[in-house]
């Protein structure tokens, strides 16, 4: 396996998933921060006043997911990494690949991504997909994944096998 | 439909399985017998058959090892039996059942040794066996995989299943009902059982309609194969032959079995013979298929069989019922002849003429599930049976599952189930008792699909594999595809008589899923070719693979193993100046006013004395006190550190950073995340380095006294830092992921001034190799300790705790003998990685070797090993064997190139 040829990935801004009732797609929602520390005054820093956790409901251009138990990933914001008295600041712009997924069979999509109960609540957005960990949110009408860039190409190929035999 | 079966050209019905179009077509051999190559037929009508394992070939696609009882019928199947040398009719290997008294169970433990086993072993196993792999066939499409919850998931569309399913979903619940066979009613579709005046087909199809209604979902031809923790149950939902079944993953509140129970065969002489099957199978197929099983049929049954033979018999068959168990006639002789059963004799002289004989020894409820999740059996003497003990809170066994066997009984304990309480044990008229009898000249059955018989349970008893896992292991009882399914009991039943005990003194053997076989297909779903372990990619893979990189996986990631020529880019990096990709490498962002005393704890070293700005390598270990990673530790502030771990190993590092904050220290003042997806790292190294970053111009100080080795700076979003991995100085320049390839172009056009080469992973290892600096897991095993390496100092002199201190201190630790690394200096070609260090003429190793190259530096061979007190050994000779060969080497210092490092500052 070591030896394996492996093909240059597609070029993963134009990717773009066309299905009967599903339509995946990536997107740069702009800049993104990891907080970790006393979320209260990080989301104080950046004028928000919650942070969503699944399935939550986040609008907008900005707004803060939870992804454990003291840590979020704003989004909208760009901040210094560092330590900012009372949290700790990780710059995230780059470090992942967004995924909107849209439509009527979003939910069904889900349910061959990963154990993610539709009715249950979660404090955390934090899931794990087939091995690929993620951060999972409704977004107004969509939903919307972070996969850690890296593997954003490999990601994007198991959203293609997963999914391909979609119907409505 | 036609099809054929060994050649021969034979017909089927729509809805029949490959099993009872056989039977129709009054195939009475379908296989040969694992070990004797004795002809087969069918026992069973689903999941419980043990002999009727077949190859299908469909439209080109061969798929070995189908149950014929449970595969349906596709027009155009060409169907094949196995373990045969030529048809399952004729067999010229049968012979070696004449020769059946020097291979019983557990043989080749005694012959076939001399002069070895692996002579005999390839022709052994050419023999015995089941279906064939077609080697044209590269291809298997992928089993999509998808995952449900529910409150309540059903097993079982029987009687008990249909009745708890309604219930409960009409209780509000959500409801999950699952059945293995495409059509609901389970038991009373076999039986041909009315109820409330309807068919049973009809009455099945009212529940589901009305349990569909009340909004409960049903996945027909879906068998629950494994129960797990915390409600989670893995379903096979079939699909069209040969596709693998698809895989549902569904997690549940709680669970009711309805899983029914399997026919248990009679052991008798010769029970194996083609045309003995179970009365349940004879009813199925009749009342299934259509299909009698025979003409002239001898019911044996330990139960009331006279429903049954009423029901032969209005098909047009002549039937006789014997009574079989304690206190009856046993049979005494089955009669075959010319490839047909004739008849059988009793113990009480009576001969009676039949080609079929349906035997039942009685009913072993399915626990399979129950018992995966861990939940116990009790035994119960009325039914002769184990039964699931109500131990398992969140699943519920109810029906003849849980032996409750009249139909009435197991739906009022099915709603008494759906509302979640545990139905009270119901006291059964006690069965007639039917187990093997020992001492029998003639062999009698127990496993059919290993050929395991009554005599070899008692071999297996004289030999003292009397405990029922040596009973299993010693005879192969139950190991076959069918699991045990009806193999098991009888053979309980027969060490309990060997050992004068009763049944339940034996117990079973451990339940694990798969309780039916799955494709591998099914389990891996899209998790296959590329998609298996994909490496992550770096964002400068665009331009490694414009500059002509051949791309290798390292460490996860996929990474340029070379540009032009590896020699070339190691002189390269000594002589002039190189740019390597070392993005992989760890940032894991580590904060807060405990940070510092954090990193202490954490790392081998004195870490918190760290000033800001200043770096510093150190070690990480297990509690066991051994090399887990090792790596640089920056300090970016007074408050944050950066812990750049190894690149393959930046997951696992995060989580231990994790567990041991969880542990030891307060949670509000000290973080942890992982940044290192959100850096690109460009190293330049040589001794042109330094010229190179001034014509840069990043606007930092580059003197030794500004920016010394281990130094990092902050500055425009940048991150610099002064460290080496090739002994040369060597700056780490990260930016933030999209800026990468800006940069990479600019220091490439910039450095062709200074003979900048690109330099890949293969380059490094011999670069990092010439100074003795090492691969954490390569020069480095589960045995190593820092002192090991050297680095003793922490050890004798780091006063605060930290992560496997005190393991550096027992007696096997402080071995002077220990594995120490070393170089080794040897001549001609490079040694053998792995090779094994010896005193020389000596067998014993000592040590092997770790690494090894040619160093295009020295213009010779280098490598590193790790020696049995090697550090205490400089100058000894060796010998490095591998393979048969043996070389000679000397240990030296480990740092072959520029030993003063003096070259870090050039």
């Amino acid at each position: 396996m070591l030896d394996r040829d492996w093909p240059a990935p597609a070029d993963l801004s134009a990717f773009r998933l066309d299905l009967p009732g599903l339509t995946v797609m990536t997107i740069d929602p702009g800049a993104m921060t990891l907080v970790t520390g006393q979320l209260d005054a990080a989301l104080s820093h950046f004028g928000l006043d919650q942070t969503h956790g699944w399935p939550g409901t986040a609008s907008g251009p900005s707004y803060a997911i939870r992804t454990g138990i003291d840590r979020a990933l704003v989004v909208g914001h760009d901040l210094a990494g560092g330590w900012h008295g009372a949290f700790g600041a990780t710059e995230a712009s780059d470090a992942l690949t967004t995924f909107v997924l849209q439509g009527p069979a979003m939910s069904a999509a889900l349910l061959r991504l990963g154990e993610i109960s539709l009715t249950r609540p979660s404090a955390s957005a934090t899931f794990l997909f087939a091995g690929y960990r993620g951060v999972l949110y409704r977004h107004e009408d969509a939903l919307r994944l972070h996969v850690s860039r890296p593997l954003a190409p490999a990601f994007a190929g198991h959203l293609e096998a997963v999914l391909a035999d979609m119907t409505a | 439909m036609n099809f054929t079966f060994d050649g021969m050209d034979l017909t089927g019905r729509p809805g029949d399985t490959i099993a009872a179009a056989l039977l129709r077509a009054q195939m009475r051999i379908v296989n040969r017998s694992f070990k004797y190559h004795r002809p087969r037929g069918l026992w069973g009508a689903w999941v419980e058959e043990p002999n009727a394992i077949l190859d299908v070939t469909l439209n080109g696609v061969r798929t070995p090892n189908c149950r014929a009882t449970t595969t349906p019928l596709a027009a155009g199947m060409a169907i094949e039996s196995v373990n045969t040398a030529l048809t399952a009719r004729r067999d010229p290997l049968a012979v070696l059942d004449r020769f059946a008294r020097f291979i019983p169970a557990a043989f080749y433990y005694k012959t076939f040794l001399w002069p070895s086993w692996h002579l005999f072993e390839p022709t052994i196993r050419k023999m015995a066996g089941l279906g064939r792999m077609d080697g044209t066939q590269d291809f298997v499409p992928a089993a999509p995989q998808r995952h449900e919850t529910a409150e309540l998931l059903v097993i079982g569309a029987g009687p008990a299943g249909l009745e708890a399913a309604l219930a409960a979903a009409r209780a509000g619940l959500d409801v999950v009902l699952v059945d293995d066979r495409d059509t609901p009613g389970g038991s009373l579709i076999d039986r041909a059982e009315h109820l409330e005046g309807q068919s049973p087909a009809d009455w099945a199809a009212a529940m589901i309609s009305a349990f569909r209604a009340a909004g409960g979902r049903y996945l027909p031809a879906t068998t629950a194969f494994g129960a797990y923790d915390h409600g989670l149950f893995l379903l096979a939902q079939r699909r069209d032959h040969p596709a693998a079944p698809a895989l549902i993953r569904l997690r549940a509140d709680r669970a009711i079995l309805a899983t029914g129970a399997i026919e248990r065969p009679l052991t008798f002489v010769d029970n194996d013979r083609p045309g003995i099957l179970s009365l349940h199978a004879g009813q199925a197929y009749l009342n299934r298929h259509g299909v009698l099983a025979g003409q002239r049929i001898a019911i044996l049954s330990t139960g009331d069989a006279q429903t049954a033979a009423t029901q032969f018999r209005a098909a047009g068959a002549a039937v006789e019922v014997i009574e079989a168990g304690e206190g009856r006639a046993e049979v005494e002789a089955v009669h075959w002849f010319a490839r047909h059963l004739r008849g059988l004799t009793l113990t009480d002289g009576r001969r009676i003429d039949c080609d079929t004989i349906l035997a039942s020894g009685g009913w072993t409820p399915a626990v399979h599930l129950h018992c995966q999740t861990g939940g116990k059996l009790d035994w119960r003497e009325d039914i002769q049976a184990f039964v699931p003990r109500a131990d398992r809170p969140q699943i519920l066994t109810i029906g003849a599952a849980a032996g409750t066997f009249a139909t009435d009984d197991a739906r009022s304990d099915a709603l008494i189930a759906a509302r979640g309480d545990r139905p009270a044990l119901r006291a059964q008229d006690p069965v007639r008792k039917a187990w093997p009898q020992l001492g029998q000249s003639r062999r009698a059955w127990v496993d059919f699909q290993n050929d395991v018989t009554v005599k070899d349970v008692e071999l297996a008893g004289r030999e003292n594999m009397r405990a029922v896992e040596h009973l299993k292991r010693y005879t192969t009882l139950g190991m076959a595809n069918d699991q045990g399914k009806i193999s098991n009991m009888p053979g309980l039943a027969t060490m309990a008589a060997i050992r004068q005990v009763p049944i339940p003194e034996i117990g079973t053997t451990t339940f694990r899923p798969p309780f039916d076989p799955v494709s591998l297909a099914t389990l891996a779903g899209p998790k296959r070719e590329a998609l298996f372990a994909p490496p992550k990619r770096l964002v400068l893979e665009p331009l490694h693979r414009a500059a002509g990189a051949l791309m290798r996986e390292y460490g996860g990631w996929l990474r340029p193993a070379v540009y032009t020529d590896v020699e070339a880019e190691v002189s390269a990096a000594r002589d002039h100046v190189t740019l390597f990709d070392g993005s992989p490498l760890g940032k894991i962002d580590v904060y807060g006013p405990d940070a510092a005393r954090f990193m202490d704890f954490i790392y081998y070293n004195t870490m918190g004395n760290l000033k800001p700005g200043r770096a510093r390598y150190g070690f990480l270990l297990t509690e066991g006190g051994i090399v887990f990673d090792d790596g640089i530790l920056f300090r970016l502030s007074e408050y944050h550190f950066s812990v750049s771990c190894s690149s393959s190993h930046v997951d696992q590092v995060a989580n231990l950073l994790d567990l041991w904050r969880q542990d030891q220290f307060d949670p509000d003042r000290v973080f942890i995340q992982d940044a290192t997806p959100h850096w690109a790292t460009l190293t330049l190294a040589g001794p042109k380095a330094r010229a190179l970053m001034a014509r840069l111009d990043f606007g930092i100080p580059l003197d030794d006294a500004a920016m010394p080795h281990l130094s990092v700076v902050q500055k425009d979003g940048m991150r610099i830092a002064r460290v080496s991995f090739t002994g040369d100085c060597s700056y780490e320049i990260s930016v933030p992921a999209r800026a990468a390839a800006a940069l990479w172009q600019r220091i490439v056009t910039t450095g062709r001034d200074f003979g900048l080469a690109l330099q890949g992973v293969e380059a490094l290892a011999i670069l990092r190799m010439e100074k003795g600096l090492i691969f954490v897991g390569k020069d480095t095993d589960g045995t190593t300790m820092p002192h090991d390496l050297g680095f003793a100092a922490p050890r004798e002199k780091k006063q605060v705790e930290f992560v496997g201190k005190r393991s550096l201190f027992t007696e096997t630790a402080s071995r002077p003998d220990r594995l120490q690394l070393v170089g080794l200096a040897c001549q001609g070609a490079p040694l053998p990685v792995g090779g094994h260090a010896t005193a020389p003429g000596q067998p014993a190793s000592q040590g092997y070797v770790t690494s090894a190259a040619h160093s295009p530096t020295l213009g010779k061979p280098i490598a590193l090993a790790l020696i049995a007190g090697g550090l205490g050994r400089m100058g000894e000779e060796v010998e490095v064997y591998h393979l048969g060969q043996r070389r000679r080497a000397t240990i030296c210092p480990g740092c072959f190139v520029d030993p003063e490092w003096e070259r870090l500052n050039a």
